[in-house]
């Protein structure tokens, strides 16, 4: 008697496992289809994301990132009218660029970040713009801009986002939208303002200083790189190619030759 | 490991990440370099190239929502948190394995940033996708049938 009661107390606790064990599988399947449907809209969503990320990206042109990358590279920097650095440094670089050129604009995305991190945040040399038009007529209203940014002294941030975005040389494309474009898209600009300005009476003594100087100082080709020791002479920088290292060398020995 | 274990390890690598995430967003506003252990310039190639912004939002800030949201996820009971958990986490695995496939073969420079936070996300891809197949703790699920006892014959 006890015998058949415990056969079927023990059928009945093995029926009850069976049917756990089955619930248990079917509560698991459950759970690994959700999970499925889980990575499967995971992946949508991380398609739809990289889309969006590869078309901001793509195409060229300006991005805010451009501005992000401007604001860094000058972040903290004093600048003042069209010198970029500590007023009192011991020398001074300047350079005479044409926001048209190719190679300033090589200049400036290779080798001007070196020199504001070696030369002009640790003190050594403060560095000054001089525009000059001398690829042809779009490069005129390019310089007004950037003389323009000047008087806000947002000028060597102007000209980095003009670099960015250069077009092809003297196809008019420095129109006033995308003069407009650039100084909104310039950081600490007041953009209208400066496009009012561009036409003003102290931007085109600015220029016109500048092309002075440079007739003077003989410059026929940018860009042109000049040292001048406080209170010195200037020397024009030579022997350099346009990568950090030459460049720095060659920045070294006309430091230690003043 | 236990669900409640499951779950504070998933809350502490989310803090984690938050912190990882806060201080980039921060430098990415504040137009500063990032602070490299090694030096090199990478964080700064990095957080100013062409791919720091998402539609205009920059992708630190994009993370910063992804742990804190992860964060949130912890606090919702039973499936519903752990499957929303499991989702964040493998969106942002995807993402982070697309960030530094972007670091390495296009941008061209790493930045110990954002390995930080890809670990970090790594990891809590797995903890939240374990948590999530692994379901309830056994006990609660014990507790079922024992809750029906009274009913079965003695």
């Amino acid at each position: 008697m006890s015998t058949r009661l415990e056969e079927k107390a023990h059928r009945r606790e093995e029926r009850l496992e069976r049917e756990q064990a089955a619930a248990a599988a079917g509560a698991r399947r459950r759970r690994l289809l959700i999970l499925g449907a889980v990575f499967v809209s995971a992946l949508g969503v991380l398609i739809a994301g990289i889309a969006i990320s590869q078309s901001g990206s793509s195409g060229g042109g300006r991005t805010s990132a451009d501005t992000q990358a401007v604001r860094t590279l000058f972040a903290g920097i004093p600048q003042k009218g069209n010198v970029l650095g500590k007023q009192d440094a011991p020398a001074t670089l300047v350079e005479y660029a044409d926001l048209q050129c190719p190679v300033c604009a090589a200049y400036t995305s290779d080798v001007l970040p070196t020199v504001l991190r070696d030369y002009v945040r640790a003190g050594r040399l403060n560095t000054e713009l001089r525009l000059i038009p001398i690829i042809g007529p779009d490069s005129v209203p390019a310089s007004r801009a950037a003389a323009a940014a000047s008087l806000q002294n947002r000028m060597w941030q102007f000209s980095d986002l003009f670099y960015r975005d250069q077009g092809v040389e003297n196809s008019g494309y420095v129109t006033d939208g995308f003069l407009g474009d650039l100084a909104r898209a310039t950081p600490g600009l007041n953009g209208s303002r400066a496009l009012r300005q561009t036409g003003s009476a102290p931007v085109t003594r600015l220029v016109n200083g500048w092309a002075a100087s440079a007739r003077a100082a003989g410059v026929n080709g940018t860009p042109t790189f000049f040292i001048t020791p406080r209170g010195g002479t200037p020397a024009q920088l030579s022997g350099y190619q346009l990568e950090p290292g030459s460049f720095s060398a060659a920045l070294d020995s006309a430091l230690r030759s003043k | 490991m236990s669900e409640r274990r499951l779950r504070l390890l998933a809350a502490v690598l989310a803090l984690a990440g938050i912190a990882v995430a806060s201080y980039l967003t921060w430098v990415h506003y504040e137009g500063i370099k990032p602070f490299c252990v090694a030096g090199g310039g990478g964080c700064e190639r990095v957080q100013t190239s062409d791919y720091a912004d998402l539609a205009g939002v920059p992708v630190a800030l994009i993370g910063l929502i992804g742990y804190v949201s992860i964060l949130a996820s912890l606090l919702i009971p039973r499936d519903l948190g752990r499957f929303a958990g499991a989702f964040l986490g493998l969106v942002g695995f995807g993402f982070s394995v697309y960030l530094t496939y972007l670091e390495l073969f296009v941008i061209d420079a790493i930045c110990q940033w954002c390995v930080a936070s890809a670990l970090l996300m790594t990891l809590l891809m797995i903890v939240l996708v374990a948590r999530a197949a692994r379901g309830p703790d056994v006990a609660v699920r014990l507790a079922q049938p024992e809750m029906l006892e009274p009913v079965a014959p003695g």
